[in-house]
């Protein structure tokens, strides 16, 4: 029963989104994350378990090799299709509330900047870690950060920014999140950015990359 | 004759091209995503991809280039900053340095315009993110090809004064600013190659460059470009890294 949880995790990992696709090569003609997701749920295994030990693994094992920049950002976004592919058959379970997140977070690019691979890949890697994320897309205000902290009540919110000149905005997203929610930690990251401008701002955490961002979610955030 | 002169190397002058005038192959493409096209490599599918978004390319990119090269006369050029006329760029000293020599500077912008940008948003958002996210890199490729282009352009204008050019140098490199951009797009013709700033200084289209190259009897190009930068976690150095080992 865990071998085929242990098999999920592989396929993700590796980016096997079914049994028709042709990559990777060396996984050629077996089943992906698909139909091993659909196989566990058929025998039983309980849908949290089929998400956490299975799928989630599978994209953190790629999200650390990603941070040790092991594999690049096409591995991800492979990886994030077959995790897809096998979440298909594991968000009817949501509803009935089988199973559950681990919590929520808010994500967009701040205002500004219009640039939204990093913030999408960012967001990938939290829902591959069992997060639910609300994306705001790009060029969101403070006032929108507020909004949304306000509707969805989320854990943290993640901002990311390509340029030194539209990084600064976060300083005001920071601010209002504080004033509006001061129990919802801020999160930053994107290329110009470093620990030292993140500190200064007094945003809560920083990671070069969303690995790290995760791993502070998990270790502080989670339920 | 000193008037024609004049006028062959300095003012405006813009560029249009196909892709087939860039130097910019599959294997480019999918080397600025971190990875190869060697035979018999298990990530030939990348390989692919970047094949299908070439073919895209051919009817959706927009590629313009131009410069205006400024006299001598007009042009001070001290550690840390440029001043053109009134207008003093805070350059940084790693930038004038290589800049010193310089008698001309060659003000420039490149565009892949915005055609690619939006194919590749509409499939990140939607199902294959993959697909979007190398035609996302094959547009970044491909204005930089265009900016070699111009490169070369710049090059074959000056040299029958016997001028040499520098590498290409753009604000938010080597600690200038981003902000910069408005200074050197004053200098450029209204809307050069419909290029737009926003108020935070990002180019519309996204997918564009601009900078300075600097031109002139006792400049050179230097190859390493890595060592000039002190960005360390970057995915550029390692692939120059891994392709020089
Ligand atoms: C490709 C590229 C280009 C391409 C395409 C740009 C584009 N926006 O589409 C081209 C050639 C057109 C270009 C142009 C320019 N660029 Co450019 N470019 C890059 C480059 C090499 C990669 C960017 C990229 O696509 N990365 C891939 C994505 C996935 O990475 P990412 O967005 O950074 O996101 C990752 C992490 O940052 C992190 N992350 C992101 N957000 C968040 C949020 C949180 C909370 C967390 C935890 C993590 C996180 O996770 C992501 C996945 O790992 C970077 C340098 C670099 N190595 O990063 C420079 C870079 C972004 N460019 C830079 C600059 C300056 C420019 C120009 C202004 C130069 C110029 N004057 O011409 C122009 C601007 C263009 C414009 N429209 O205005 C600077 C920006 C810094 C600054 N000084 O402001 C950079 C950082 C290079 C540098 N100098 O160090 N560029």
């Amino acid at each position: 029963m865990s071998e085929l949880l242990e098999r999920i995790a592989h396929v993700v990992e590796k980016g096997k989104v079914n049994k028709a696709a042709p990559f990777p090569p060396a996984l050629k003609g077996e089943d992906g994350a698909d139909e091993l997701t659909k196989r566990a749920v058929e025998e039983g295994i309980k849908p949290q378990r089929i998400l956490n030990e299975g799928l989630v693994v599978g994209m953190m094992k790629i999200g650390v090799k990603f941070k040790n920049n092991e594999v690049f950002v096409p591995d991800v976004l492979i990886a994030a299709k077959a995790m897809k592919a096998g979440m298909k058959h594991i968000e009817p379970f949501f509803l009935s509330k089988e199973v559950e997140y681990k919590g929520k977070i808010v994500a967009g690019t701040v205002a500004g900047d219009l640039h939204d691979i990093g913030k999408n890949i960012l967001s990938m890697i939290l829902q591959g870690g069992g997060w639910e994320v609300v994306d705001l897309g790009i060029d969101v205000s403070a006032d929108k950060f507020a909004e949304a902290v306000a509707e969805h009540k989320p854990e943290a919110v993640c901002m990311s920014a390509l340029l030194t000149t539209t990084m600064v905005n976060m300083e005001a997203v920071v601010k209002k999140i504080r004033e509006t929610s001061p129990e919802t930690k801020t999160i930053v990251g994107g290329a110009p950015l470093t620990a030292d401008f993140a500190k200064k701002i007094e945003a809560d955490f920083y990671s070069p990359d969303p690995q790290g961002a995760l791993e502070y979610l998990n270790s502080e955030c989670a339920a | 004759m000193e008037a024609s002169g004049r006028e062959a190397v300095f003012g405006a002058k813009e560029f249009r091209y196909e892709l087939a005038d860039l130097n910019l192959t599959r294997d480019d493409v999918v080397e600025e995503m971190g990875y190869t096209c060697e035979e018999g490599n298990e990530r030939g599918y990348l390989c692919d991809l970047a094949e299908e978004a070439a073919e895209l390319a051919k009817s959706n990119v927009e590629l313009r280039g131009g410069f205006v090269v400024v006299e001598p006369d007009r042009i001070d050029i001290q550690k840390g900053s440029i001043q053109i006329d009134d207008v003093v760029f805070d350059s940084q000293p790693i930038i004038t340095a290589r800049l010193r020599r310089a008698e001309g500077l060659a003000l420039f912008a490149a565009t892949a315009g915005d055609g690619l940008e939006k194919i590749s948003k509409e499939l990140m958002s939607g199902d294959d993110m993959l697909k979007g996210y190398v035609i996302d890199a094959y547009a970044s490729a491909a204005v930089e090809a265009v900016a070699d282009k111009l490169e070369a352009e710049l090059e074959r204008i000056v040299e029958p004064r016997g001028w040499n050019v520098t590498n290409r140098y753009s604000p938010g490199y080597c600690n200038w600013s981003v902000a910069e951009q408005s200074k050197l797009f004053s200098f450029l013709p209204e809307a050069f190659l419909g290029i737009t700033l926003t108020a935070t200084s990002l180019m519309r289209p996204i997918k564009s460059v601009s900078g300075v190259i600097g031109v002139g009897e006792n400049v050179k190009r230097q190859d390493y470009q890595c060592a000039v930068c002190d960005m360390r976690n970057c995915y550029r150095r390692r692939v120059v890294q891994s392709k020089e080992k």
